[in-house]
């Protein structure tokens, strides 16, 4: 190449050299890892680690009627707690047939726990809901005065029967008939709602329409015919929407206790003072430590793991609104009454602030499918080794 | 239409820059461990001829470069030039048991000369230099146990990243009272972020860790000023080759906004601003130059700054020193001559430089010496692409401490041309 080529083509070429050369020797550096860290008497930076122990400084229990929609529904009575069950199969789902008689009308509840005296009597009777209702708002105080007829339309009185019994309970034809009718403008076909008698002394809890087998539902099994002439047909109906309400009242009597009970909604609030801890600590680990009264706990055979769950509180509102992410709290293992419960989580907000406390509920697994209760001693137990504890260990920047 | 000639320089720098700047993005998380004290690591950018001639330059007078050692050397710019470098720098790390090699790639600066009155020596130059760097990556180690009726243990990791940096906004003006006299001035304004955090790692299970984050916004003016004497021929004839200048730049109080940000497995936290300051001591450099030839050059430059006069926020922190820095470097500039041969047309420079860093963790003072080379391409007309390597060593292993290994290479774009000029052609 003449030295005038290279003059042209020079700057260009060494332009690329320089980009070339720098981006392949940045690309030459090793990634800085914890493997290859160098150890340095430099002025890093450490954390100080602390670790404590506090005792609740205040508790309370709280009835707050939830919305169950499980998939068990509960009937019937045990001591002062009651269950109804409130169903309605859709009535899109029934034919228009204005003059067709209703020979019978069965509805078949298929058991699957019980609750309560396992000798005793189940004894229900049926009645015609006068409102709307939905299976994801209805509570205890919506299914009361003014929210079903009095007049029964059908009863049914049983013992206890094995756990998967099928009950079985005749509903008034009339009313069913009801269902056939073409609808209007002002349709009332809100369903009926079955209520525990007097004499009723145990719960039975049966599979809901949200049962993934058809034969575990609940069916409705309708005998219709003609009125002019002899055929019959055979028809049974298993969808539909349907819940349970529950309540318990004068659950709260001993004052060195805090009630979770399931099937209603009572549930414990519960504070702790963690205002020494400085902000912007890191909360290292906090554990909840209760101890379960095992007199006055009343648990089913059918709860297989009686865990609790712990949620942070938001506001001062009652009830409280409750942080959405959900701490599970279990018995300690090598302990008998011990319930440990993680709430990191918890404690790490209230450092930031502000501190509205804990709130403690039955776990989710159970606390909308059956009536029990666990009870857990509060900061005003007699012996303050029963009292709640929180062990938190937290660092900070040095 | 505008010449051949003066686009492509400017096509060049705008792609040149450019890369600089991707560089920066694309470059690994490198740097010093030593950037955690004090503002970290601080940076000289006298330029890419300065840096291949031993980071020299107050004594000299370049009309082809824009000289950042020194405002009073601006007066020999005749022509508007824009100067902006990219910054390699490598450090072989070794604390004696272990090694690793972290680089990255920076901006490095960038600076627009334009002369309003060449006569004069009336130039006016403003644009961006760095002035300090944090880049530091390690991790540390803790244990907390209580041993008792309920044993707890909890180990850690800490892990330290510092990252940031101090940039130096320029606007500064030369002149020429007499022929060989010249004296400069620039407003600085520094700025930037420096960021340091710790993230605590747990290393059993059950634990939670977090990250501390300490943001400081940091900004405030100082202002230098230069003289230079290009040539002592006035006093008598044998000294003719010489010039001297000298450079003070005053203490700088930098106004710093604080805060601490946490960020925990669950929710992230901010503490509120704290408004504090840092005292930056002034500095001073003197440097000699002499013109041996028509192309051969050699300079030699002293800088200082008594950091032991810093003020973070009364007191002055511990593991830093007064600093200096000597160099002596020489050039052998490329013929001007259009019918040269290319390779003669090259600029060769190199250089040695010591420097007493401002660092000294534990009463252990860390210095560094480097020697550094140099090449100047003439790209088209008084166009010139300059590289600048340098090699050199800070520090020891000797009290648990770090030696560097530095690999540095600086890329500067140096681009001219006549403004206000009305070319016939055009």
């Amino acid at each position: 190449m003449t030295d005038r080529g290279r003059r042209k083509t020079m700057p260009a070429f060494l332009s690329a050299c320089a980009i070339v050369m720098a981006l392949a020797a940045a690309g030459c550096s090793e990634e800085p890892t914890e493997l290859n860290a160098l150890t340095a008497s430099l002025p890093h930076g450490d954390v100080v680690v602390r670790d404590t122990v506090i005792t609740a400084t205040g508790s309370s229990t709280y009835r707050q009627f939830e919305v169950m929609d499980g998939a068990i529904n509960l009937l019937g009575k045990t001591g002062n707690y009651t269950a109804l069950t409130a169903m309605n199969f859709y009535p899109s789902l029934f034919p228009a047939r204005d003059t067709a008689l209703i020979h019978s009308a069965r509805l078949k509840l298929r058991c699957i726990t019980w609750h309560g005296d396992s000798t005793g009597t189940f004894a229900f009777s049926v009645h015609r809901i006068l409102k709307v209702w939905s299976q994801t708002t209805l509570i205890w105080d919506s299914a009361q005065t003014g929210f079903y007829e009095s007049a029964s339309q059908g009863s049914s009185l049983t013992g206890a029967g094995p756990d998967t019994q099928v009950v079985t309970v005749s509903l008034d034809t009339a009313f069913v008939r009801e269902w056939f009718m073409t609808p209007t403008s002002t349709d009332t076909r809100y369903g009926f709602v079955l209520v525990p008698d007097p004499s009723c002394t145990i719960v039975r809890g049966f599979t809901a329409f949200d049962s993934d087998s058809t034969h575990l539902q609940p069916q409705l099994e309708i005998i219709a015919g003609s009125p002019t002439g002899p055929s019959r047909d055979t028809a049974t109906y298993y969808q539909g929407i349907d819940t349970f309400v529950g309540n318990i009242d004068n659950l709260t009597t001993d004052p060195q206790l805090l009630y979770l009970h399931a099937g209603v909604g009572y549930r414990a609030s519960m504070q702790f003072d963690v205002s020494f801890i400085p902000r912007g600590a890191v909360v290292n680990s906090a554990e909840l430590l209760l101890q379960r009264d095992p007199v006055t706990s009343r648990v089913s055979k059918f709860t297989a793991d009686t865990a609790i769950v712990a949620q942070t509180i938001y506001t001062s509102a009652q009830p409280p609104v409750l942080d959405i992410v959900t701490q599970d709290g279990r018995r300690k293992a090598g302990t008998a009454f011990t319930f440990s419960t993680d709430v990191r989580r918890s404690v790490q907000l209230w450092v930031h602030g502000p501190n509205y406390g804990l709130a403690l509920r039955p776990s989710l697994e159970f606390e909308f499918v059956a009536p029990d209760l666990l009870t857990f001693y509060n900061e005003r137990a007699s012996d303050p080794l029963r009292r709640p504890m929180l062990k938190i260990i937290y660092s900070t920047p040095l | 239409m505008l010449k051949r000639q003066r686009v492509l320089p400017f096509l060049t720098a705008v792609l040149g820059l450019s890369a600089a700047w991707f560089g920066t993005a694309v470059a690994g998380s490198g740097g010093s461990a030593y950037s955690i004290l004090g503002i970290g690591d601080i940076r000289y950018a006298p330029g890419s001829r300065g840096a291949g001639m031993g980071y020299t330059g107050i004594g000299l007078a370049p009309s082809l470069y824009i000289n950042a050692a020194s405002p009073a050397s601006w007066f020999r710019i005749d022509r508007t030039r824009l100067e902006g470098a990219a910054l390699y720098e490598g450090f072989n790390s070794t604390d004696g048991a272990r090694s690793r090699y972290l680089a990255r790639l920076d901006f490095h600066g960038a600076l627009l000369a334009i002369p309003i009155s060449p006569s004069d020596g009336l130039v006016l130059v403003g644009g961006f230099l760095p002035y300090s760097q944090v880049g530091y990556d390690t991790y540390t180690t803790g244990l907390y146990s209580r041993v008792g009726t309920d044993t707890v243990t909890m180990g850690y990791r800490l892990h330290h990243i510092g990252s940031g940096g101090i940039t130096r906004a320029v606007l500064g003006a030369s002149c020429a009272p007499a022929q060989a006299f010249s004296v400069g001035a620039s407003l600085n304004y520094m700025f930037g972020t420096l960021s340091r955090s710790s993230e605590q790692i747990p290393v059993q299970s059950g634990f939670s860790g977090g990250t501390f984050t300490s943001n400081q916004s940091i900004s405030g003016l100082n202002f230098t000023t230069g003289v230079l004497v290009s040539t002592l021929g006035g006093i008598t004839e044998s000294l003719r080759p010489l010039s001297l200048g000298a450079v003070v730049t005053t203490r700088a109080n930098l106004h710093t906004i604080d805060d601490v940000t946490y960020d925990y497995t669950f929710e992230r936290d901010t503490s509120a601003a704290q408004y504090k300051r840092i005292g930056v001591p002034f500095s001073f450099g003197v440097g000699i130059g002499y013109q041996a030839s028509e192309r051969w050059t050699i300079a030699v430059d002293y800088t200082a700054q008594p950091w032991s006069e810093s003020d973070f926020e009364g007191a002055t922190p511990a593991g830093i020193r007064d600093s200096y820095r000597i160099g002596i470097g020489a050039e052998r500039a490329g013929s001007r001559e259009s019918v040269a041969p290319w390779l003669d047309r090259l600029s060769y420079r190199l250089g040695f430089t010591f420097h007493q860093t401002y660092f000294n963790p534990g009463g252990h003072p860390v210095d560094e010496w480097a020697v550094t080379a140099g090449m100047a391409f003439p790209l088209s007309g008084e166009s010139r692409l300059n590289v600048a390597a340098e090699y050199g060593s800070r520090g020891a292993t000797e009290g648990g401490l770090i030696r560097d290994r530095i690999f540095r290479m600086t890329f500067s774009l140096n681009i001219s041309d006549l403004w206000f000029v009305r070319y016939e052609e055009d």
